[in-house]
C-alpha cells in the first residue's frame, strides 16, 4: 500500500472521528484550544500506533482511550504550564457559553460541577454512546468501578437538581409570603 | 425530595451543548505537525549536545532577591508523566473578565499598568489575543494575564502588583539541567528561566509594587536559542513601568 493510499485511509478516520473527538476533548477542558490541540495530537498518536489496533475490535473505544489519555496528559501538562488558577486561551467564548448555558441549560451546569472521573464516564456513556463496557475498556477500569463511577454521577446530579429546585420553591415561597 | 434525571435527559443536555461544536484542525494540520514531529526528534538530542556546552557558562549567581525561584530536576519517565516547565503563582484572584486591549484595562481601572510595548506591535499577526484581568473580592484590580499567539510565537504576560509572594517555577527536564540566569534589563535586576527540552524562556522580573513574568515560546525550531534568548529580553526591555 503507499503512502497516499495509507493517508487516505487516515483522512477517512479524521473526517469519521475528529468532530467526536474535538467535542469529548472540549467537554472535559471547556477549551477550545485545549480540545484543537488534543484532537491533533490524538490523530498523529492514532497514525503513528495504528499497528496496535486489533481490527476484530471496534474502533472507536480505541480512539476514545487514546483521546482520554491525552486530554488527561493535557490537563496536567496546562497545569504545570500555566500560572495556577488562571486558565488562558480562548476561554472567553467559552464563558460566555457557560453563561448561556447556566440560564439555558440547569442539567448542563451541574454536569460540569461534577468530578472529572464521573464526567468521563458519562460523556463517553451518554454522548459517544459506548456501551458501559467499552467505556471500562476505554478508561482502563473494571467495569465495577465505571458502573459506581457512572451512579455516583447521576446521583450527585440527582440531588443537586433537587436541592436547586427545593430552594427555588422556598425563594417563592418567601415571596409569596 | 428528589428529581429522577433520565438519560435522554443527558444525552440531550450534552447534545445541545456540543453538537454545534467543530474543530478547527484539519487533516492536513495532522500531517504537518505529524511531519515536523519526526523532524524535532533528530534535532532535539543534537541541540541537547550542542547546548551542554554552553551551560558550562550559565552557571546561576546567587541572589537572595530570587532565591528559590526556580526548581528543576531530571525527568522520570513513568507512565502518562511527561515534561514539563511552567510556573505556579497564585494570581486568581476572586474572579476574572476578558477586556479588549490594554487601554481598556488602564481605562477600568485608572490605573498605569505596566506592559512590554513590542508585544502591541506583535498583535498585527496574532492567531489569539486575551487581556484578562483578575479581581480581588471588592472587584478591584489584582492582575492581569495576557495571552498572544502569533504563527510562531506564544507570548504571555502575567502580573500583579498586589502583597503575595514570589511565583515559583519548576521544570522536569530531559537532562536535569536548566538555564537560570541573572539579568538586568533597564537596571533592573530579573532573572531569565529556561530548558534545553523546548525553544522558550521566562523572564521574572520587580519593579516597585509589581512582579511580573514575561514568557516568549517558540514553535519555530530554526530559531537559535540565543536569539530568542535576545528576543525576549528585548520584550521585556519595552515595558513602560
Amino acid at each position: 500500500m503507499t503512502q497516499n493510499n495509507i493517508n487516505m485511509q487516515f483522512e477517512e478516520l479524521f473526517n469519521k472521528y475528529s468532530s467526536m473527538v474535538y467535542r469529548t476533548a472540549y467537554f472535559l477542558t471547556k477549551s477550545k484550544y485545549m480540545a484543537d490541540d488534543i484532537t491533533q495530537e490524538t490523530f498523529i498518536r492514532i497514525m503513528k500506533k495504528f499497528h496496535l489496533y486489533n481490527p476484530e475490535k471496534p474502533i472507536e473505544p480505541w480512539i476514545y482511550r487514546i483521546t482520554m489519555n491525552i486530554t488527561r496528559n493535557m490537563i496536567r501538562k496546562q497545569k504545570l504550564l500555566n500560572i495556577v488558577g488562571v486558565n488562558s486561551q480562548g476561554i472567553e467564548e467559552v464563558e460566555d457559553k457557560i453563561l448561556k448555558s447556566e440560564q439555558e441549560n440547569e442539567l448542563w451546569e451541574e454536569i460540569n460541577h461534577l468530578s472529572y472521573k464521573s464526567k468521563e464516564v458519562i460523556v463517553l456513556h451518554y454522548y459517544s454512546e459506548l456501551t458501559l463496557e467499552e467505556v471500562a475498556e476505554t478508561l482502563k477500569i473494571p467495569i465495577g468501578t465505571c458502573k459506581s463511577r457512572l451512579n455516583y454521577g447521576l446521583e450527585k446530579l440527582r440531588k443537586s437538581i433537587s436541592k436547586k429546585e427545593f430552594f427555588q420553591i422556598e425563594q417563592i415561597l418567601k415571596e409569596e409570603i | 425530595m428528589r428529581k429522577n434525571i433520565n438519560e435522554s435527559d443527558i444525552k440531550n443536555a450534552l447534545r445541545s451543548e456540543l453538537d454545534d461544536l467543530h474543530s478547527s484542525v484539519v487533516f492536513k494540520d495532522v500531517l504537518d505537525k505529524q511531519n515536523k514531529k519526526g523532524y524535532r526528534k533528530i534535532l532535539i538530542p543534537t541541540l541537547v549536545a550542542l547546548l551542554l556546552c554552553f551551560t558550562a557558562f550559565l552557571s546561576p549567581v546567587v541572589n537572595a532577591r530570587f532565591e528559590g525561584l526556580f526548581e528543576y530536576k531530571k525527568f522520570e519517565q513513568s507512565d502518562g508523566k511527561e515534561k514539563g516547565f511552567g510556573a505556579m503563582w497564585e494570581i486568581a484572584g476572586y474572579n476574572s473578565k476578558v477586556l479588549g486591549s490594554l487601554e481598556e484595562m488602564e481605562k477600568d481601572y485608572n490605573m498605569n499598568i505596566p506592559f512590554p510595548k513590542q508585544l502591541l506591535s506583535e498583535e498585527k499577526d496574532s492567531l489569539f489575543k486575551e487581556y484578562r484581568v483578575n479581581t480581588n473580592k471588592e472587584g478591584g484590580f489584582y492582575a492581569y494575564s495576557y495571552t498572544l499567539r502569533t504563527k510562531e510565537r506564544s507570548y504571555r504576560i502575567d502580573a500583579t502588583n498586589a502583597k503575595i509572594g514570589k511565583p515559583k517555577f519548576k521544570a522536569e527536564t530531559l537532562d536535569g539541567t536548566a538555564i537560570d540566569k541573572e539579568i538586568v534589563v533597564k537596571g533592573e535586576p530579573a532573572r531569565l528561566l529556561g530548558v534545553y527540552d523546548m525553544k522558550g524562556y521566562y523572564i521574572y522580573i520587580e519593579k516597585g509594587e509589581w512582579k511580573m513574568i514575561v514568557s516568549d515560546f517558540s514553535d519555530n525550531q530554526n530559531i537559535s536559542r540565543e536569539d530568542l534568548e535576545k528576543e525576549v529580553i528585548h520584550i521585556a526591555e519595552t515595558i513602560n513601568w
